[in-house]
């Protein structure tokens, strides 16, 4: 081997020596930064703009508080953090007025949880998997006796009750005057 | 005409020189290319880091504003909490006032319903009652099982009251659509 060709081979040599340093050591490390780097900045994106209506959210939140108060008001009738067993028989009692029924019984069980339930969240990530929801809540008895039409506008009263409540069931018995007793079982829920 | 008097391994040595000079330059402007290649994609990567560092410093900004509204924030989870439990429990609640509106339309004049029972939990409906004839309780099943409200209704009994001269009757079922 002649001493020109000894140096074509040392150079080749070199230079892929050269080529595999910088790709290995230099030209791939700094794409794979790159690549994280802008996934990073995309991700960070995105957070900043959640971040942004968020923030915009609250602001006009806090720049009309009545709204919100209402809102929530309704939604804490419905379903208050403690029990607030007063606020229920004083509804009960009124719409009992309103339809001229007088509440014979009225008693409310020990505190408990019910409504345990396997619930589907169908318009979310968890719509994957199905939870336990387990809602506290007490139980609440009434009888009475009143005309069909009185108990059923009662009834209707009920579901549309600003406590929010279900009624597990209902005993009607009736007699030959017209009038119907009725022995009704049902839920009212509460807590955060 | 030129005449080339070097000697054939001068000659060789001379085109083997040549090919070298020309690997290298070739050689030489890959790797410029690649230094430069690398350093363009070292400068992006830099900016880039840059631009996560300021879009960082942004969001922080902006944690802080939230810190401001944590309270509103709170109240507002604790009322979608609520009100996502309120769905839920209303998913499983039977309007009864739309099964007994029902139940009244579907009940002949010479049917009367005596006592009813509804139950949530076994999901079932009973009611006994009176009816002039037989053949009034078979129409009023058969109203009953065409109504969406009920379904899988069953005759249990009827009995010939001879002193009230009616028929008493059972009919259970289960509860259908109410909503």
């Amino acid at each position: 081997m002649t001493s020109a060709w000894k140096k074509i081979i040392i150079t080749a040599s070199a230079y892929t020596a050269i080529f595999i340093a910088l790709i290995i050591f230099a030209l791939n490390p700094s794409i794979n930064s790159l690549k994280q780097h802008k996934q990073k900045l995309a991700d960070s994106q995105n957070k900043l703009d959640e971040t942004y209506l968020k923030l915009n959210s609250l602001q006009k939140i806090d720049k009309h508080p009545e709204e919100f108060k209402a809102t929530s008001e309704v939604v804490n009738n419905l379903w208050p953090d403690n029990l607030d067993i007063s606020r229920f028989i004083v509804q009960t009692e009124n719409l009992a007025k309103t339809n001229n029924i007088i509440l014979e019984n009225f008693s409310v069980d020990e505190i408990k949880n019910t409504a345990k339930s396997t619930a589907k969240d169908s318009d979310s990530e968890t719509a994957k998997s199905e939870k336990k929801k387990t809602e506290t809540g007490t139980q609440f008895t009434f009888s009475m006796q009143s005309p069909y039409n009185s108990t059923l506008s009662f009834i209707k009263g009920m579901e549309t009750l600003s406590r929010f409540n279900s009624i597990s069931s209902i005993n009607l018995s009736g007699n030959d005057s017209g009038i119907i007793s009725m022995r009704l079982t049902g839920s009212i829920y509460y807590g955060k | 005409m030129v005449i080339n008097l070097l000697p054939p391994k001068f000659k060789q040595e001379k085109k083997i020189k040549k090919s070298v000079k020309t690997i290298s330059i070739f050689l030489t402007t890959i790797l410029i290319i690649l230094l430069i290649l690398t350093g363009g994609i070292l400068a992006a990567d830099y900016f880039s880091k840059k631009d996560l560092d300021k879009v960082a410093d942004k969001i922080a900004e902006q944690d802080k504003l939230l810190l401001r509204y944590k309270d509103t924030e709170n109240n507002i989870k604790t009322v979608n909490s609520k009100l996502s439990k309120v769905e839920s429990a209303n998913r499983s609640r039977i309007l009864w006032s739309n099964l007994l509106i029902e139940l009244s339309k579907l009940t002949p004049a010479q049917v009367q319903i005596k006592t009813l029972t509804l139950d949530q939990r076994t999901k079932k409906v009973t009611l006994t009652g009176y009816a002039e004839t037989r053949s009034d309780i078979a129409r009023f099943k058969e109203k009953m099982s065409s109504s969406k409200y009920f379904k899988n209704v069953t005759f249990s009994s009827s009995v010939h009251n001879e002193q009230q001269g009616n028929f008493s009757f059972n009919i259970s079922s289960e509860i259908g659509e109410t909503k």
